[in-house]
């Protein structure tokens, strides 16, 4: 997929473990686990703002294009 | 209100499913009394006759063995077919979940009945036209064949099954939004 979700980078930048994100963020474990591995198909704008407030980053260093 | 529906369409299923087995129950009896009369004519050479269930075509029996068997073989496997037919109606009905119906599993079970619809419809076509010259060679037969509404059907739950199947694109999109 071309969209890549560099969550995973945030995370250990901000030294953030998945189950601190999900009681920050009010998300699901299964959710961010779905977001981290790339399967997720569509993010709400509602999730990557609360994921950008917790992780105190933009947009574009979470989400990354990559041609195919 | 949400709630509410949910209860009401748990009725319907219910209902529905009552329904069902009533049909199989009629379908298998019809089987059964075919299936007798076969049994009479192959053991004593003579088919039962004016019992409940069991049609009156002695009359074939005159004109020719061979349509008297025939005609047994026809409506037995159209019998079971709606058996069958119901069966997986029934089936369907027990797995479909109201939280969740848009899975494969009910898609396939959709396009398997609306198949075997569609192979009632051509077998009914079949048997339709045979009983209306055998009507003509051996005098009125007391069973009738409506083969219209298969073809319907099948058309109707094939379309079904395919905007199943878009459900479960959505719903499957649905699920992998975070």
């Amino acid at each position: 997929m071309p969209i890549i979700v560099n969550l995973d980078v945030m995370m250990a930048r901000r030294k953030m473990s998945l189950n601190e994100l999900s009681e920050k963020v009010n998300i699901t474990l299964a959710n961010l686990s779905i977001l981290k591995t790339g399967k997720a198909k569509a993010v709400r704008f509602s999730t990557l703002e609360a994921i950008c407030e917790a992780l105190d980053c933009q947009p574009g260093d979470i989400l990354e294009y990559v041609e195919d | 209100m949400k709630n509410k529906e949910l209860t009401r369409t748990q009725q319907v299923l219910a209902v529905m499913k009552f329904l069902v087995y009533l049909s199989i129950t009629w379908y298998f009896l019809k089987l059964v009394g075919i299936g007798l009369m076969g049994l009479s004519f192959l053991i004593r050479g003579i088919p039962l006759s004016n019992l409940f269930f069991i049609p009156d075509w002695f009359n074939l029996l005159e004109t020719n063995p061979g349509y008297l068997t025939l005609v047994i073989v026809l409506v037995m496997s159209v019998s079971l077919l709606n058996i069958t037919i119901w069966i997986l109606v029934l089936r369907l009905l027990k797995r479909i979940q109201l939280t969740n119906p848009f899975n494969m599993e009910v898609i396939e079970r959709l396009e398997r009945i609306s198949y075997l619809l569609f192979i009632i419809w051509i077998l009914s076509i079949s048997a339709g036209g045979f009983f209306a010259w055998l009507g003509e060679k051996a005098g009125e037969l007391n069973d009738s064949w409506s083969h219209g509404p298969y073809l319907f059907m099948a058309g109707l739950v094939f379309i079904i099954s395919q905007i199943f199947k878009r459900g479960v694109e959505l719903q499957s999109e649905n699920d992998l939004t975070v």
